[in-house]
């Protein structure tokens, strides 16, 4: 009150006033306005309910944020298409699937394929059980899906390559793309065959063989060492009526050619009038 | 003992240790505003034990702004005065004390206290509810001008002036009937 300024007749009031009675309740009255009051004392607040289970919000809390990475090792059966261009390759598919928690767990597995002969690509998509707790832990993962594996390059005949899981037999059919010597080249499998193998002999680029062989690792290229070589192409020559593979013009109009087989004048000689005694003129040979 | 703004919040939780408290550190000072407002003190009593009831119901949607909780306690208090004499508008501010409720043994003394108290509680009942507020807890009490505000909730420049206006009312009314120079004699001190 010393900041203000009273005039006498209001500092006389003041200080009357602050001498004034005081009236007060007594102690026992006191008590009964107390235990009255505290017969009004709500019970404790009910805790604001929050929108979701608690155990839905641990489990929330538990999922958010969590990204469990997990290295993913599938055994892939590729399986030929439907034209047969590509055999069963047994290869191992090394993959790394992302896991993002959700209320449906799933995880998307993508990989590549890794073994050779040939270079194939593999996705699969991956369920994660749901049983499994979800906790930065590596989880069960059940893998399905389907691989495709592009057979390269175009053949032209068939490609056959079989492998065991232990690598020790192989069988290639295919073109044959170059010959050096004693070794041969199918789709560029290196193919070594015995030097005096009579193979060599018959063989030709662009006849179709079938190699059976064994695998070898030569500084990192594959050489397949030929055991069995058989010329596909010559045994699917058409057959001649003679049973042989080869045609001789022997003179007679009796004899035609094959229609594969170059008529060396003959259909000159014996077409037409169909004078079968030589003396035809007729010059109607397209295979002169 | 706990600071006051922990009993506070125990005391939102329902904690009644700290109720307890709050009442116990409270409970003479509402009854004393209220004893000077109504016409006894079996009414100031009862009115005392309403305010706290008050307090017990809304303490949970109590909101500290940094005002004494004392002055919320003094609105609750103001707001039941009101209702109380809109309900007793026949009852004579001058009617006397039914009891008087003090250490005073001496029968003098306390009648001289009860004749003086029955003076200035009539004088204070003739003004208006935020100046008999204001003079019980700003010079009887001896509030400071901030929770004097606080339970007006007016500024403190206000209170500053309504101080002056206040102090004239009640010389004006102890002087009306002619009983300010008795009073400002002082009765008990004769």
């Amino acid at each position: 009150m010393a900041d203000t300024q009273w005039n006498d007749d209001e500092l006389r009031l003041i200080e009357r006033l602050g001498r004034a009675p005081q009236p007060a309740l007594n102690p026992a009255q006191v008590e009964v306005i107390k235990m009255s009051m505290l017969q009004n004392v709500p019970t404790a607040p009910v805790p604001t309910p929050t929108p979701f289970a608690p155990w839905l919000v641990a489990l929330g809390g538990g999922l958010v944020g969590v990204i469990v990475t997990i290295i993913v090792v599938v055994v892939v059966i590729i399986q030929p298409g439907s034209n047969g261009q590509v055999p069963p390759i047994e290869q191992t598919l090394t993959a790394v699937a992302t896991y993002l928690p959700s209320a449906t767990p799933t995880a998307t597995v993508t990989g590549t394929l890794t073994s050779t002969p040939l270079p194939a690509t593999a996705t699969a998509s991956a369920t994660l059980d749901p049983s499994v707790t979800v906790s930065p832990v590596t989880p069960t993962l059940v893998v399905t899906g389907t691989t495709t594996a592009p057979a390269s390059p175009t053949a032209q005949g068939t490609v056959t390559v079989t492998s065991t899981p232990a690598g020790d037999v192989i069988i290639i059919e295919g073109p044959v793309t170059n010959i050096n010597i004693n070794i041969i080249t199918i789709y560029n499998f290196t193919i070594v065959v015995a030097p005096d193998d009579p193979i060599l002999t018959t063989i030709n680029i662009g006849d179709i063989i079938r190699v059976e062989g064994a695998l070898d690792d030569d500084d990192g290229q594959i050489v397949i060492i030929a055991i069995t070589i058989i010329n596909i192409t010559i045994i699917n020559l058409p057959p001649d009526q003679g049973g042989s593979g080869n045609w001789t013009d022997d003179g007679s109009c009796a004899n035609p050619p094959p229609s594969w087989a170059p008529a060396h004048g003959w259909r000159r000689r014996c077409g037409g009038g169909g004078n079968d005694n030589g003396g035809g003129n007729d010059d109607d040979d397209d295979d002169d | 003992m706990q600071p006051e703004s922990a009993l506070i919040a125990a005391a939102r939780q329902g904690d009644r240790d700290a109720i307890s408290e709050l009442y116990e550190a409270h409970v003479q000072a509402i009854f004393r505003y209220i004893a000077y407002r109504v016409e006894s003190d079996v009414v100031a009593e009862d009115l005392t034990s309403e305010v706290f009831l008050r307090m017990v119901r809304n303490i949970a949607t109590y909101q500290d702004t940094g005002a004494p909780f004392a002055a919320w306690l003094y609105r609750i208090a103001a707001n039941l005065l009101t209702d109380h004499y809109r309900k007793n508008r026949h009852t004579s501010p001058d009617a006397l004390p039914e009891d008087l409720v003090t250490d005073e043994t001496d029968p003098f003394g306390r009648a001289a206290q009860a004749a003086e108290r029955d003076i200035l509680r009539g004088a204070l009942q003739t003004l208006s509810p935020d100046f008999q507020t204001l003079l019980i807890l700003r010079f009887m009490e001896g509030l400071p001008i901030a929770e004097v505000a606080a339970a007006l909730a007016k500024s403190e420049g206000a209170v500053r002036v309504m101080q002056h206006r206040a102090l004239k009312a009640l010389a004006g009314a102890l002087g009306a009937d002619g009983k300010v120079r008795s009073y400002l004699r002082g009765v008990t001190n004769g």
